[in-house]
């Protein structure tokens, strides 16, 4: 055992070397030393504003620890619902493929394990306790709330690093099973409560203790399935993700591939069928699903930052409302149009002629299923900002017939820009998205600006062209 | 008839120059053999060709279609077959000839007829609906290269055309590749087998650290080399 600490400690050592070498190198090209001083400077600053701001919010404070007091069990389940669903492409443990290569030599990959389960189990104490430190120091919650608060993440986090890892290793139906009993369990503990059958303390008690007993049970088996070259790749992927490095060198990463969930759905029976070849929307769509797929943490993100967008502004009267939704839908458009690049990015897909018209219009498919609950997202906030009236039907449709020609201009200047390296769009073309924006303003203030909106819609979805050469 | 032409190519990556002045022009039925030590430029020529790699100066022209004013249906003109296959791992072998057959605008039953002789060719006839996960190595390789064969296209660029394939599949391949020649593909191919040069290749071009430094005929490069060797 002494013998595979002293070589983990030189393979780290090693690696925190070349890290540091990578990071002095990416902050070298962004930072000299008059930068850095000013960045010191300003992060002491920013700090003491913020907790100057922070005290201010005192009541509200005090109001989130009354209210979470009684949700506590929450943490527990939301920490646990995590690390399953982080379980698809994280094992957790970091056995990469330095470490995996060295069982190959004379150590054993079960000591490996072990001590490396034993750094993940300090790590997140070390990184738990830093943050609830922060806590208490920045924010005005009471001593006894953060450390009630504290413990319990603390017991919850260990206590899911194993099943996180043997989850990882599972896939199929039985992953699905997993899935679906975890949420009957959730929902059978929160009626316990919400009946008080059993106090919420005892809830979090009984939840900890199971799981707890769940070590025991998958302790023995964390090996069973374990797919060590896979565990090793992905390890990689998450150890070299270096993102400031990336960002400042330009460097592009291969996406993570992801297994599970997707994998069981592509891998199944019916999707290994040939495609009907006179359908080649099918065959398009299976290809952006996986883009999508692969870029799944940019779809949700552009998601939560259009509702957010939109919410936020809804309680803040019609002109910030207003700047809000047409904010929102041009951040949508632009981020939508770069989603739709990654894939052109494929070697496979980027070798091969591009049936533009097919791949449009299959990318646009999953548009028109994101409109759905972008329709629902704008209702709601409308709703929120001028009340219940017919009124926000109309509106709700404009937006999204907006978004639809939008995207669809976006989409369009990007394929003409694939086909001519120089093409720029029309002033023509530059003028009516400008004057769609413009109008879609307005209408928040003025209803009777719909009108102009829709009219501008229809003049949209009738002049835009495809690249001449498909 | 010019099925290629670079004029003047020039790629950059950074400060580093990959591609220096790179000019020739191919003809339909050409066959050309790109040549030189690793990192001489080969593959780096092929990706720009392709417009995998953008170039900083220069035109690339595949039947006088403009590589930079009219891509896509410049893409229509070559087909690839890469030194590593890159296949999607969610679509199965029939999926792929599928994708390729669409993509190149290929009728349903001349697609079938081909991959399925090809298939059978190459052995990997029982392996149509299986993922490229659970294929060998030389199984992927196979499988884009009969891909890339499918389509009939003026110009066929080939990425070390016989790397992981086995000896039969060489054999298949070769013939296939001269076949194609003979009805007026051209083939711009890059190798390091130089003893298949002459079967395949009508000419070579030789680069040195992304530049051109010799260009001719192959018989003359055989005599060449020869000479160096006696």
């Amino acid at each position: 055992m002494k013998r595979t600490v002293a070589i983990l400690r030189f393979i780290r050592k090693n690696r925190s070397q070349k890290k540091r070498k990578l990071y002095r190198f990416a902050f070298g090209v962004a930072l000299d030393k008059t930068i850095s001083v000013y960045l010191g400077l300003f992060t002491i600053l920013f700090l003491i504003i913020l907790y100057d701001q922070l005290q201010q919010f005192e009541p509200i404070f005090h109001q989130i620890e009354s209210l979470t007091e009684n949700r506590l069990s929450w943490i527990v389940i939301g920490l646990i619902a995590g690390a399953l669903v982080l379980s698809n492409e994280d094992p957790a443990i970091r056995i990469t493929s330095a470490e995996y290569k060295l069982s190959t030599l004379s150590y054993s990959i079960k000591h490996i394990w072990k001590l490396l389960f034993l750094e993940k189990m300090i790590r997140s104490m070390i990184n738990i306790t830093a943050f609830f430190s922060l806590l208490l120091i920045f924010t005005p919650f009471s001593y006894v709330f953060v450390i009630k608060l504290f413990i319990i993440t603390l017991v919850s986090t260990l206590l899911v690093i194993l099943p996180q890892w043997y989850f990882h290793s599972l896939h199929g139906l039985k992953r699905w099973i997993i899935y679906f009993l975890g949420l009957i369990l959730i929902a059978i503990s929160r009626l316990i409560v919400i009946t008080e059958v059993v106090p919420e303390e005892w809830m979090i008690s009984i939840i900890l203790v199971m799981l707890l007993i769940f070590q025991f049970y998958i302790y023995p088996k964390r090996f069973k399935k374990a797919s060590w070259t896979q565990i090793a790749e992905r390890n990689d992927q998450k150890v070299w993700n270096m993102m400031i490095v990336r960002f400042m060198s330009d460097t592009k990463t291969k996406p993570v591939q992801r297994k599970s969930a997707w994998k069981d759905i592509y891998q199944h029976v019916y999707m290994k069928k040939p495609f009907r070849y006179s359908k080649a929307s099918h065959m398009y769509r299976r290809i952006w699903l996986k883009g999508l797929q692969d870029h799944i943490e940019y779809v949700i993100m552009i998601l939560i930052y259009f509702a957010i967008c939109v919410f936020l502004t809804s309680f803040k009267g019609e002109l910030v409302q207003g700047l809000g939704i047409v904010g929102a839908m041009f951040m949508y458009v632009k981020l939508v149009g770069s989603l739709f690049v990654t894939v052109f990015q494929y070697p496979l897909v980027h070798s091969i002629p591009w049936n533009m018209r097919n791949l449009k219009s299959s990318y646009m498919f999953f548009v028109y299923c994101s409109s759905v609950l972008l329709f629902i997202v704008m209702a709601i906030a409308l709703w929120i900002g001028k009340g219940f009236t017919l009124n926000i039907l109309w509106y709700s449709i404009c937006f999204v017939l907006a978004l639809y020609v939008l995207v669809d201009f976006q989409l369009t200047h990007h394929l003409k820009r694939f086909n001519n390296r120089w093409y720029t769009a029309t002033a023509y073309e530059q003028l009516l998205v400008l004057a769609l924006y413009a109008s879609l303003f307005i209408s928040v203030l003025n209803v009777k600006f719909l009108f102009c909106s829709f009219l501008i819609i229809l003049i949209g979805k009738y002049k835009k062209k495809l690249p001449i050469n498909n | 008839m010019t099925v290629l032409k670079l004029a003047n190519v020039h790629v950059e990556i950074g400060r580093e120059t990959l591609l220096n002045d790179i000019s020739f022009e191919m003809s339909e039925g050409e066959s050309i053999a790109l040549i030189g030590h690793n990192g001489a430029g080969k593959s780096t020529l092929m990706k720009t060709i392709i417009g995998m790699q953008q170039k900083k100066e220069g035109t690339i022209h595949i039947h006088n279609r403009d590589q930079d004013i009219d891509y896509l249906a410049y893409k229509k003109l070559f087909s690839y077959i890469p030194e590593e296959p890159f296949l999607l791992p969610e679509l199965t072998v029939m999926q792929h000839v599928q994708l390729y057959g669409k993509s190149y605008e290929m009728e349903e039953s001349s697609l079938l007829t081909r991959a399925e002789e090809w298939l059978q060719l190459f052995e990997i006839e029982d392996k149509m609906n299986e993922y490229p996960e659970s294929l060998s190595k030389g199984m992927r390789q196979k499988v884009q290269t009969i891909c890339a064969l499918l389509p009939d296209v003026p110009l066929l660029l080939i990425d070390e055309p016989f790397v992981g394939l086995d000896v039969h599949a060489i054999t298949q391949l070769e013939e296939i590749l001269i076949q194609k020649i003979r009805s007026g593909t051209s083939i711009l191919l890059t190798t390091h087998q130089l003893e298949r040069l002459d079967r395949l290749a009508t000419s070579y071009v030789m680069l040195k650290k992304g530049l051109i430094i010799e260009q001719g005929d192959v018989q003359q490069f055989k005599g060449l080399s020869r000479r160096m060797e006696e």
